[in-house]
């Protein structure tokens, strides 16, 4: 994907989401709502603008049929209603699907096109209820324009010429039309524009790549300029513009053509179409009609000099330059950047673990004061790498108003979506790969958790049912609520349907605690669904969510009241990427215990053990506690030390020992992955190096929790 | 219609000739040598490319002839044409391209 998309794509999907939050804004104030109304047209207009830039016309035109549609409906022709804007949402759906397939990331399908013949009779039978055809209105801001009378002084013709691939195939030769053209006058100046043409191993050397800007002084009229292009007709797009053409047919020409907008600018420029005062006010006007942002995309890109062009403006206007620079709080940085950046302060918390142990040894005191000074800075340093990278659950939360939105028009329930603790902050990474497990858990919660309407006026509950999205922190967890006041689950048919699937015993079933019940929904090939719906039950169950989760090193736990509703409540850490830790060792193998999940540490002495009679359980302050001796679980080799110790470690409630050699102390481990071929290691998620260079393992502690768990049950 | 030349004494630019009719029939195997021989070359030698055999070009010739240029600075290295017969510089003019494929002006 070339730079000018990958901007294009994040932008847009920005806007997208905009557009999405501002629409269900509309919506929820019945159009009162203005503001909120015009960042959906600004949305779809920047959108349409950017995509032109890039060159992914079918985008601009469908959004362009889409700003006409908005278009009425802020000036009051159109009202916005659930109809209307649930339209205009799906027609948002659409352009997200379209820039996917444009930018690659998705194949195009039947459907797709399917759908947009649909939405685009949809908004011109939208349109065509309320004011004329969008042509017409076009016309109007001609007419306006004409009337300012401001004309290039030019008194040559302009002619744009941009090639259809196959026209050399079809075995029309455009040098000889061009040069034919100069037969019927002189042509003053021409560019050949070769921005799409590719270097010639990228090259289908029989596909034309090539556009032309022509400046022509001649007596001869349009039909007879268009003439000498007849040929080609079918295989170019053509613009001519008379001599001392409108400014505003040059900015439309400028609008319509792929190349970037500046250098077209700056072409017809130098082929004396425009002069530079011309330039800088059809400029002005394209400045106006769109967002910045596209000129922020070709910076990127390279392929403008922005202070030129400021410096342009600036001349004209008396502006100062660089002004909107000032307003930009916030900058884009790509994820690589940051994650480079993470990586590099990781192996410094590293090195800088190393020097402080050196210095520890040299003991002169001036270099361990210095060395502890820069301690502290790198730990700084650290955390403000860590922020860099947390982002509030705000956004995330938000685009769950249009799940629900859409389940209550297509259910016909009504229900309401809080949001509590938006502002909590979670790693990038973190918030995108939960947000699918999230979308499922809310889709559980609308779809079987809410009941319809007459249902729930009849248990005398309000008829409007309620969904809250809860986030806080919690001893170094992030802990992300979805709550509903639904029918809740029923144990009963929880456990019937365990039964019926064979995923419990029936002897055991009656054991079995509430918990443990409702627990039985994450066991992979569960789902309480009577009938699969649209909204969920798509045979992707709980246990993809649970498995999801545990996946990012988290959890997830149910509670449920019959009639009185449903809590998921899912547990994560703050971040991946680096763990303060609990280092240990056992013979010559080091082991690092994320330092939350540690209790505390007790001695194990040689008559202790014998006491626990190989059943490997400890007696803590009187209860039993079970215990996981690391050195048979990876079999490490190295004598036995005659104390050993047992780290206590707790994960979700539940408490578990660990029995190692040594006890080292607190460090901070940069987490690394461990790679496919150890992907497997159970009881381990990961590794680091440690300042010696030696390698650490990180213990993954549910795992072993759990393990425990097992053992004890045995 | 595509000849290479390497410099007699080991050092200065290969001589690349182009001759017959650069056109769309045949620009594919045109395409082809090119890159062939270009690849051949030894590191980043500079090479004069002698158009002036060139009977006949049309634009899939032009094309092919910038992507040649295009093909060769992309990796860093030194190309420029020498000499162009009548019928190329007269494509060079007609197309405004005098900048791009002009005498000595890469």
């Amino acid at each position: 994907m070339d730079e000018g998309k990958k901007a294009f794509l994040a932008e847009s999907s920005e806007l997208l989401e905009d557009m999405e939050s501002a629409l269900l804004l509309v919506e929820a104030s019945e159009g009162r709502d203005k503001e909120a109304l015009n960042s959906v047209f600004r949305a779809i207009h920047t959108i349409k603008g950017s995509a032109g830039v890039v060159g992914i016309d079918n985008v601009e035109k469908f959004a362009h049929k889409v700003e006409s549609a908005l278009d009425l409906m802020r000036q009051g022709e159109l009202r916005p209603t659930p109809e209307s804007i649930g339209l205009m949402l799906e027609c948002r759906d659409h352009i997200s699907t379209l820039i996917s397939v444009a930018v690659g990331q998705q194949k195009e399908m039947a459907y797709t096109i399917a759908e947009q013949v649909r939405l685009i009779e949809a908004l011109e039978a939208l349109m065509g209820e309320k004011g004329g055809p969008e042509e017409e209105i076009i016309e109007e801001t001609v007419e306006e324009d004409e009337g300012t009378g401001f004309r290039v002084a030019s008194d040559n013709w302009h002619i744009s010429l941009r090639f259809s691939p196959d026209v050399l195939r079809n075995g029309m030769d455009p040098l000889s039309f061009i040069s034919y053209l100069g037969g019927i006058g002189n042509i003053v100046h021409i560019h050949t524009m070769l921005d799409a043409l590719p270097s010639l191993a990228d090259m289908d050397p029989e596909s034309c790549y090539l556009g032309f800007e022509i400046d022509i002084e001649t007596k001869a009229d349009k039909a007879a300029i268009e003439d000498v292009f007849e040929f080609v007709r079918e295989d170019c797009i053509i613009h001519i513009l008379p001599p001392k053409s409108r400014i505003s047919k040059y900015v439309n020409l400028i609008g319509s053509l792929p190349e970037d907008r500046y250098r077209l600018g700056e072409i017809l420029m130098q082929g004396g179409a425009v002069t530079e005062r011309e330039l800088a006010h059809a400029l002005e006007i394209q400045k106006a009609g769109s967002d910045k942002n596209i000129g922020d995309i070709l910076v990127d890109e390279g392929i403008i000099h922005k202070p030129v062009l400021d410096a342009a403006v600036q001349k004209q206007q008396g502006q100062p330059v660089g002004s909107k620079a000032v307003e930009a709080s916030s900058i884009r940085v790509d994820t690589e950047k940051l994650d480079a950046l993470v990586n590099i302060v990781g192996e410094m918390v590293i090195t800088g673990a190393s020097v402080q142990q050196e210095a520890a040894q040299i003991k002169n005191a001036r270099l361990l004061q210095a060395v502890s000074s820069m301690a502290r800075l790198i730990e700084s340093l650290r955390d403000s790498a860590m922020r860099v990278r947390m982002m509030p659950l705000h956004d995330t939360f938000g685009r769950f108003h249009r799940t629900v939105r859409d389940i209550c028009h297509e259910s016909g329930k009504d229900i309401a979506l809080e949001i509590e603790g938006g502002e909590t902050e979670l790693d990038r990474t973190l918030i995108e790969k939960i947000k699918d497990p999230l979308m499922h858990l809310v889709r559980n919660a609308a779809d079987h958790g809410i009941e319809p309407q007459q249902e729930r006026a009849s248990a005398g509950k309000p008829q409007r049912g309620t969904i809250t999205l809860r986030a806080y922190q919690e001893t170094g967890d992030i802990i992300i609520e979805v709550q509903d006041d639904g029918k809740g689950l029923s144990k009963r048919k929880i456990e019937q349907k365990a039964l019926e699937r064979g995923l419990i015993e029936r002897e055991r079933a009656a054991e079995l605690s509430e918990a443990e019940i409702l627990h039985l929904i994450f066991m992979p090939g569960f789902s309480t669904a009577e009938e699969v719906t649209n909204i969920s039950g798509r045979g992707v169950g709980m246990d993809v969510v649970r498995r999801n989760i545990e996946a990012l090193h988290g959890s997830v736990d149910i509670q449920s009241a019959e009639g009185a509703g449903t809590t998921v409540k899912v547990r994560l850490p703050l971040t991946l990427a680096i763990i303060d830790g609990f280092l240990v060792s056992v013979g010559e193998t080091s082991f690092v215990v994320p330092m939350d999940m540690v209790v505390e540490c007790i001695e194990l002495s040689e008559q202790a053990r014998r006491d626990s009679h190989g059943r490997d359980h400890v007696n803590l302050r009187g209860s039993v506690l079970p215990y996981i001796s690391l050195r048979d679980m990876f079999s490490a080799s190295g004598a036995r030390s005659s104390l050993e110790h047992v780290l206590v470690v707790r994960h979700s409630g539940m408490k578990t020992g660990l029995l190692v050699d040594r006890l080292h102390g607190e460090v901070q481990a940069v987490v690394k992955s461990l790679g496919k071929v150890y992907k497997g290691a159970k009881g381990i998620s990961g590794a680091t190096i440690m300042g010696d260079g030696t390698v650490a393992l990180i213990l993954d502690v549910p795992a072993l929790v759990k393990k425990a768990l097992k053992m004890q049950a045995r | 219609m595509v000849t290479l030349e390497m410099p007699p004494s080991g050092s200065g630019p290969a001589r690349l000739t182009l001759d017959g009719e650069l056109v769309i029939q045949g620009i594919s195997e045109l395409r082809s040598k090119l890159i062939e021989t270009l690849d051949g070359l030894p590191g980043n030698i500079p090479i004069e490319v002698d158009l002036s055999e060139v009977e006949s070009i049309d634009t899939a010739g032009v094309q092919a002839l910038v992507g040649m240029l295009r093909h060769v600075q992309s990796r860093g290295g030194y190309i420029e044409i020498t000499h162009h017969s009548p019928s190329t510089f007269n494509a060079t003019e007609v197309f405004g391209l005098q900048d791009t494929l002009g005498v000595g002006r890469i």
